[in-house]
């Protein structure tokens, strides 16, 4: 196995990790706080998933920092390192990482992170996926602005409705 | 490329990195409530490092390679401020970090007491060290640009 | 603990030496070709002997300033912290300003 195909699949890796981890959290998260408390092995397992999450995103930069090393070798050049697409992904790969910070210093809060981090893995896998996209940087990251918005107030909403129920 | 140009280049680039990684793990453990001192003195320490042996293996693909062969394909193409712009700035910049990051490492480890006990003076490392985290991401992004302007 | 502390000082007060003999010598080497050409001929390389002098620099300005170093507090060393963050953005500043400002001329 040489080395582009080893860090291609740690990448993928990493990118399943994320995805699934953040998937999860907030499909627990939205169950456990119905009755409005965490007892303490709903937040074990909130802390797994938060783990995972983590992982995946340790994975991914090692992973990405290694394939854009065997991408200068190979001399790719812009088009491939300033495309719209590519730098777009990197700029949410960035994202990730400043939320994850700012959730350990609890500089931002709790579900607004989560919602921004969960947006963010799914556009970096479809901006990663997405081969074709032929749109400009701006537009790419406005869109991921809009995603992000809309995934937020998506699960304010679904929680909203399953805590009524329960108290009805 | 030869090998030993490709080793200079990868370390240059993972030892820049491990350093930024360090720094930030540093960031963390000091944010918290009590700082835990060993892992501070570790992680400033292995900065240092790290960013020492950057600068040399990027010191001997720069001196040895960079001038000669890329610093002329970046010139040539449409993007020629990669390199009179970001690699000028990055290599300059790059020379603060190894002093910086001893600085921090003495701080931390002759200033264990005061870190524990002064809050101001514990905010005034955080700053200190967000800064040094900064102009290593700042010389990191300037790379992968500088990589990128460099084509066939 | 004075010791530490004043060796904590020196250290603060060789870092700001040298982040603006870096920016100093920098701009210099662009500004007078004379002078990089100086650097290339006495290290082999001007970021070679850009990289030794801030070296010497900061060692010979950290050891000088710890031995004459008054004796300070924890609190003056925050300070000092401070202003050599503030000296490094500000030197950061003014290095890339000026190759942005060279380039566009």
């Amino acid at each position: 196995m040489d080395w582009y195909t080893f860090l291609r699949i740690s990448h993928i890796l990493g990118t399943v990790l994320g995805v699934g981890g953040s998937t999860f959290a907030e499909i627990f998260y939205t169950k456990y706080q119905k009755d409005k408390k965490i007892d303490p092995f709903e937040h074990d397992v909130l802390k797994v998933c938060i783990s995972v999450i983590r992982i995946g995103l340790v994975i991914i930069t090692f992973s990405g920092l290694g394939i854009l090393v065997l991408w200068r070798l190979k001399m790719l050049g812009p088009d491939v390192f300033y495309s719209p697409r590519f730098l777009a992904k990197i700029s949410v790969v960035f994202v990730l990482l400043f939320i994850a910070l700012l959730t350990n210093f609890r500089l931002i809060n709790l579900k607004l992170g989560s919602a921004i981090s969960t947006a963010s893995w799914y556009a970096a896998m479809i901006l990663g996926i997405w081969r074709g996209l032929n749109l400009s940087y701006f537009l790419i990251m406005l869109f991921y602005v809009v995603f992000s918005a809309l995934t937020y107030f998506f699960l304010e909403y679904i929680r909203n409705r399953t805590t009524k129920k329960v108290n009805e | 490329m030869s090998d030993t140009l490709i080793f200079y280049l990868v370390l240059h680039i993972i030892l820049g990195s491990a350093g930024i990684i360090f720094l930030t793990a540093y960031l963390l453990s000091l944010s918290k409530k009590e700082p835990d001192s060993k892992s501070l003195k570790s992680s400033s320490f292995l900065a240092v490092l790290s960013f020492i042996g950057s600068w040399i293996f990027g010191g001997l693909y720069y001196t040895s390679y960079y001038g000669k062969v890329v610093k002329p394909i970046i010139l040539k193409g449409q993007y020629s401020w990669v390199h009179t712009i970001l690699m000028e700035t990055k290599e300059h910049l790059f020379l603060f970090l190894p002093f910086l990051t001893i600085a921090l490492f003495v701080i931390t480890a002759l200033g264990k007491k005061g870190l524990e006990k002064n809050e101001n003076l514990k905010k005034s490392v955080l700053r200190f060290a967000f800064i040094i985290v900064g102009l290593g991401i700042t010389a990191a992004l300037a790379g992968y640009m500088i990589s990128g302007a460099v084509t066939k | 603990m004075d010791k530490e502390l004043k060796m904590i000082q020196g250290v603060i007060t060789g870092s700001m030496l040298v982040v603006i003999f870096i920016a100093v010598v920098t701009i210099a080497s662009e500004v007078s070709p004379l002078f990089k050409d100086w650097l290339k001929i006495t290290f082999g390389h001007h970021w070679v002997g850009k990289s030794i002098l801030a070296s010497i620099v900061f060692v010979l300005g950290s050891t000088i300033s710890t031995l004459i170093a008054r004796e300070t507090t924890i609190e003056e060393i925050g300070k000092r912290i401070n202003l050599l963050t503030y000296l490094v953005v500000l030197c950061s500043v003014a290095i890339g300003g000026f190759f942005i400002f060279e380039a566009s001329i």
